[in-house]
């Protein structure tokens, strides 16, 4: 995606005066020697998969929350939401590169601030009607007047204008109980339809991941006269109007989704599966035997008394996610406001052990919170190894030699056996390192969410998936006061290195002011301690072509296809 | 508005005149009223004015308000001077009070047919009784005719009628329909009895909803806690849309008003803009047919097995019965389920690991098993030890001595006491049944109610697990009802205690 972006720095350097004159621009987002180059390699090789029964039964893993893709928060939402709705572009199969979706081109000015996407003409809703640059707008609109749509910030932050129009918002909604209108939005903020097919969007920043976010399902367009008619219950397969390549025929809650192929999707012909079907089932177990025994064709997830089972199989993947699991330190709390002894207790933690003898799960051990992005051109720092010597060294120079003056610590988890595992090896290495008295505390997930969030504890495990494929999904979180910092720590070197990779247009400076960010978290202040990288990892049948394994764990239903066993 | 309930005050129709039929034979008792038979009057004068100003709140049907305000609002006055002819009105005055709460609560509903039913019952609780009893005495042979009558309507109620509202609504009315005819069945002794046990119904439930519903609040977190938390000002926004922001007891209030006023339940956090109602009626459809087979399947092998036992104690079919109940009871259905797909479904492909599809279908047959073990190992053994029981009864000895076969022996004498400690605990069993089969709908992955009760209290989905509570209250006390009732018919000793 970034390669295309400085690509496009250059191509498009005046394209940017020029689109609302110019009948056809000729800077083009999807500018290679043919436009499809790529698509191509996604064809099958020949029609032999016309002989196999082309339908795929899978599992997402829970109920999803809701189908509307403005109000979703979760993976197996999101998962789904890839079959039902399209954005200004796609995600590449493979490399997670920016591909045209009801946009066929776009354009970036050279400031990297204005993005003018071109939609395609034959673009239309599952109901036949047209797909137009306003239905974007609006779509934009509901989410961020919506009062249950959690990704709304990802539109009001970005886009110029949209500070402003949540503050109008906030104030309209509060003096009237109703949501500021459509025209004081279409007045306000830079998301514009030029015309029926030009859609202009002008950022606050020039925000290198915009692309990755019109993927994301706050971004997805929907048909505006469906959702008025009924804007809480439309996603019901009886109304559903979307605009994917897939089409709701069927959704029994807590039994199962069933999707067909949209017949109005432009690139209709590409399509080759001809029913999905989505499962719910939250019991992992359950669903590596229904996988076993040939009833679902690809599972999103293995239980962890299986992986031994699983690792022989040549249908298991792994592959790293865009997600960390880590420790909080409370800061504020005597003690461990000293930045020796959050470094000791960090260096006393053997990771490898933890991922090798505990989880036993494939994770990546890690002494850096952020995992590598290349799409953003970004590997973390190094972080410090495990080294109980120093640890022990660091901890006496903080005056407590031999853990001697250091009252017990606790350890604060959600009650989950695989956390309890991880904690209560940490709390042995600590005890045996550092010669301090270490206590496991667990809490039910809401009770334990509040407790971190009121930083009523000491020592809190925490995981934490990147929205988009960006460190700064990661890092923005331990600015000072952010929401969901809940350390207390605060660091203004910290805020200013983040604040300036923000209006960084170069990709390789923007990566060198993160990097220099988290060397500040991982390397110095430690109000963290990084424990692993989350991995994916599931069973897929052989047969089941068109799927690549990529770190978002995104797989768009377009491609895939079963091709006859051998 | 719809609601769970299938009439509305929009549409009286044919259901009015029954209805005013039945004031009607209000009037007539009010007329001559002295005592207890003046306080029925005030209840219909209650019910019915209380119909009045809901109508007239309900105007936004496809009546006016006025024309649903005119009948009740004329029949009411009418009704309370009866009353006040009938008897004192101060002595009157706590009991109006008090069901004009009850009443506020249920008559909401907008449901014609419940109204009645409720109307009767009310009338009947306040006089103890008797009314039914004297209606019994006057109308005399007839009332069997009656009893056939009301039976047939309340299944058409149940059955054919519930347009849209789907099982909700007919299990409700199946209740009141069963209910109410062991009530008509029955004499004076049965209907005090009945009076007993119902009255403390409305309590209990009353301290379950508050109860619940103070601990959902006060727990930690809230719907919209998340590891992710959002920007401050919006979630504020939402919180405050949600009504989330005012105090508790304001949030009760607004909730039993809503719940009462339409029967809407709310909706979901969790499962974003999914209703409540909808929730349920979806769930509790795959739940009821499990329970359903389940406990059928637990009678039929308990029963048999534990007859046998009780007759033929000591041999080894008893050993080996009472062996394996033993062991139906000690292992848990989260050990028994994945072994039973292990074998049937992963070794031998008989069925299916897991799924709910068309039922009644195979994917039904593992679970169900898997369900009602349990059941069938506890009532093998209460079978078993009423059988022990009543053989050793002095006029089961006689029954031998006169010479008669072991089989008349066992069907018209000893089966009788035998079954009544297990329908006993049938009760209890079917509620726990629709109630608590989370783990087997985990195993089989079956869409019911389990889920969605835990589901909602973990997720602080405030409206799906107070939903849910209070139709599983309902379900338990009138589970229990029930079978007290049986237990009534079954058992004299009972009624008359």
């Amino acid at each position: 995606m970034t390669t295309r972006l400085s690509l496009l720095v250059l191509l498009v350097a005046f394209a940017a005066w020029i689109p609302v004159l110019a009948d056809e621009p000729s800077g083009d987002g999807a500018s290679d020697a043919s436009p499809d180059a790529w698509k191509r390699e996604y064809e099958p090789m020949d029609d032999s998969w016309k002989t196999v029964k082309q339908e795929l039964i899978f599992n997402t893993g829970s109920e999803p929350e809701t189908l509307d893709p403005a109000r979703m928060t979760g993976v197996p939402e999101h998962r789904i939401q890839l079959a039902l709705t399209e954005g200004l572009v796609t995600a590449d199969p493979e490399t997670l590169e920016a591909r045209p979706g009801v946009a066929e081109r776009w354009e970036v000015s050279d400031d990297g601030k204005v993005y003018t996407f071109h939609l395609r003409k034959d673009a239309k809703w599952s109901n036949g009607d047209p797909l137009r640059a306003e239905d974007f707008s609006w779509s934009w609109y509901r989410v961020v007047t919506h009062s249950d749509a959690d990704y709304a910030f990802l539109i009001y932050d970005t886009i110029e204008g949209g500070p402003a129009f949540r503050k109008h918002h906030i104030e309209t909604s509060k003096s009237t109980g109703k949501s500021a209108s459509y025209e004081d939005w279409k007045k306000m903020v830079k998301a514009e339809a030029i015309d029926p097919h030009t859609f202009r969007v002008t950022l606050i920043n020039p925000t290198a991941y915009f692309l990755d976010l019109t993927m994301m399902g706050a971004l997805q367009p929907v048909h505006r006269k469906t959702v008025e008619a009924d804007p809480d219950r439309w996603t019901q397969s009886e109304t559903w109007v979307g605009n994917g390549p897939f089409t709701l025929q069927e959704w029994s809650p807590r039994d199962k989704i069933v999707m067909v192929p949209n017949k109005h999707y432009w690139d209709a012909d590409f399509v080759k599966l001809k029913k999905i079907t989505a499962l719910p089932l939250e019991d992992q177990d359950v669903a590596y035997k229904k996988f076993i025994n040939g009833e679902v064709h690809w599972i999103t997830a293995v239980a962890t008394a299986k992986l031994d089972d699983a690792r022989k199989r040549p249908e298991y993947y792994v592959m790293p996610y865009l997600g960390s699991y880590f420790y909080r330190f409370n800061v504020t709390r005597e003690h461990l406001n000293k930045k020796k002894v959050r470094k000791a207790l960090s260096l006393a933690v053997n990771r490898k052990s933890i991922t090798n003898d505990v989880t036993k799960a494939g994770h990546i051990p890690a002494t850096y919170f952020c995992p590598p992005i290349e799409q953003a051109h970004y590997t973390p720092p190094k972080g410090y190894a495990y080294d109980p010597d120093k640890a022990r060294k660091l901890f006496a120079e903080a005056g407590y030699p031999g853990g001697k003056g250091f009252p017990k610590l606790t350890i604060f988890y959600n009650s989950n056996d695989d956390h309890k595992k991880v904690a209560e090896a940490i709390a042995q290495m600590w005890r045996e390192t550092l010669g301090i008295q270490v206590a496991l505390q667990n809490s039910e997930w809401k009770v334990y969410l509040d407790e971190v969030d009121n930083m009523n504890y000491q020592v809190a495990r925490a995981g934490w998936i990147g929205d988009f494929a960006d460190p700064m999904t990661f890092l923005d979180m331990w600015l000072t006061n952010g929401g969901n910092n809940n350390t207390g720590w605060s660091n203004k070197r910290y805020d200013e290195l983040i604040y300036k990779a923000r209006a960084e247009l170069d990709m390789k400076k923007r990566a060198q002011l993160l990097l220099e960010a988290e060397k500040i978290v991982v390397e110095d202040e430690f109000p963290i301690l990084p424990l692993y990288i989350y991995v994916n990892q599931g069973m897929k049948v052989d047969g089941l072509q068109g799927w690549y394994e990529n770190v978002r764990d995104r797989h768009p239903f377009q491609y895939l296809y079963f091709e006859p066993e051998e | 508005m719809g609601g769970l309930f299938p009439f509305e005050f929009g549409d009286l129709g044919v259901l009015g005149l029954v209805y005013l039929t039945l004031l009607g034979a209000g009037f007539s008792l009010a007329v001559t009223a002295d005592g207890w038979r003046a306080r029925f009057a005030w209840q219909a004068a209650a019910v019915t004015f209380a119909l009045a100003v809901l109508r007239w709140g309900a105007g936004d049907g496809d009546r006016g308000a006025w024309d649903g305000f005119v009948g009740p609002g004329i029949v009411s006055p009418i009704l309370v001077w009866l009353a006040v002819r009938a008897g004192d009105v101060r002595d009157r005055i706590p009991a109006l009070a008090r069901n004009v709460v009850l009443l506020v609560l249920i008559g909401m509903t907008r449901d014609v047919y419940l109204i009645m039913v409720l109307l009767a019952l009310v009338a009947f609780v306040e006089t103890d009784g008797r009314w039914h009893a004297l209606l019994a005495r006057r109308i005399g042979p007839g009332l069997r005719g009656a009893h056939v009558f009301a039976l047939v309507f309340l299944l058409y109620c149940t059955f054919v009628q519930p347009h849209g509202i789907g099982f909700v609504g007919g299990l409700f009315h199946l209740f009141a329909a069963g209910f109410l005819y062991a009530l008509l069945a029955q004499g004076e002794q049965m209907a005090a009895y009945v009076v007993r046990r119902l009255r403390s119904a409305p309590i209990v439930m009353a301290i379950i909803l508050v109860l619940s519903f103070v601990m959902m609040r006060t727990a930690p977190g809230g719907p919209y806690t998340s590891e992710k938390s959002g920007d401050p000002e919006m979630e504020a926004l939402r919180e405050e849309r949600m009504g989330l922001n005012d105090p508790w007891y304001e949030q009760f209030a607004n909730y039993m008003v809503r719940v009462a006023w339409s029967g809407d339940l709310g909706v979901s956090f969790k499962q974003k803009g999914r209703p409540v109602n909808e929730i349920i009626a979806d769930h509790i459809v795959p739940s009821a047919q499990l329970a359903l087979v389940s406990i059928t399947l637990a009678v039929l092998i308990g029963m048999v097995a534990g007859i046998i036992s009780g007759i033929r104690q000591n041999s080894i079919f008893d050993y080996a019965s009472m062996s394996v109940a033993m062991i139906g009871l000690a292992l848990p259905t989260f050990v028994v389920g994945p072994f039973l797909v292990l074998l049937f479904a992963m070794k031998y492909q008989f069925f299916r690991v897991s799924g709910w599809d068309d039922i009644p279908s195979r994917d039904m047959v593992l679970p169900a098993i898997t369900l009602a073990l349990p059941f069938a190992a506890r009532i093998a053994r209460l079978t078993r030890a009423g059988m022990l029981e009543i053989v050793n009864q002095d006029y089961v000895r006689t029954a031998r001595a006169k010479g008669l076969s072991e089989t008349t022996i066992v069907v018209r004498h000893t089966l009788k006491g035998a079954v009544l400690p297990v329908v006993s605990y049938i009760g209890p069993a079917i509620a726990q049944l629709l109630t608590g089969s989370l783990v087997v709908e985990k195993i089989f992955g079956i869409p019911g109610l389990g889920t969605e009760f835990v589901q909602g209290a973990l997720n602080r989905d405030y409206d799906v697990a107070m939903g849910l509570v209070l139709l599983f209250g309902t379900l338990l006390i009138v589970a229990n009802l029930i079978v007290d009732v049986v237990y009534g018919f079954l058992d004299p000793r009972i009624r008359h205690a």
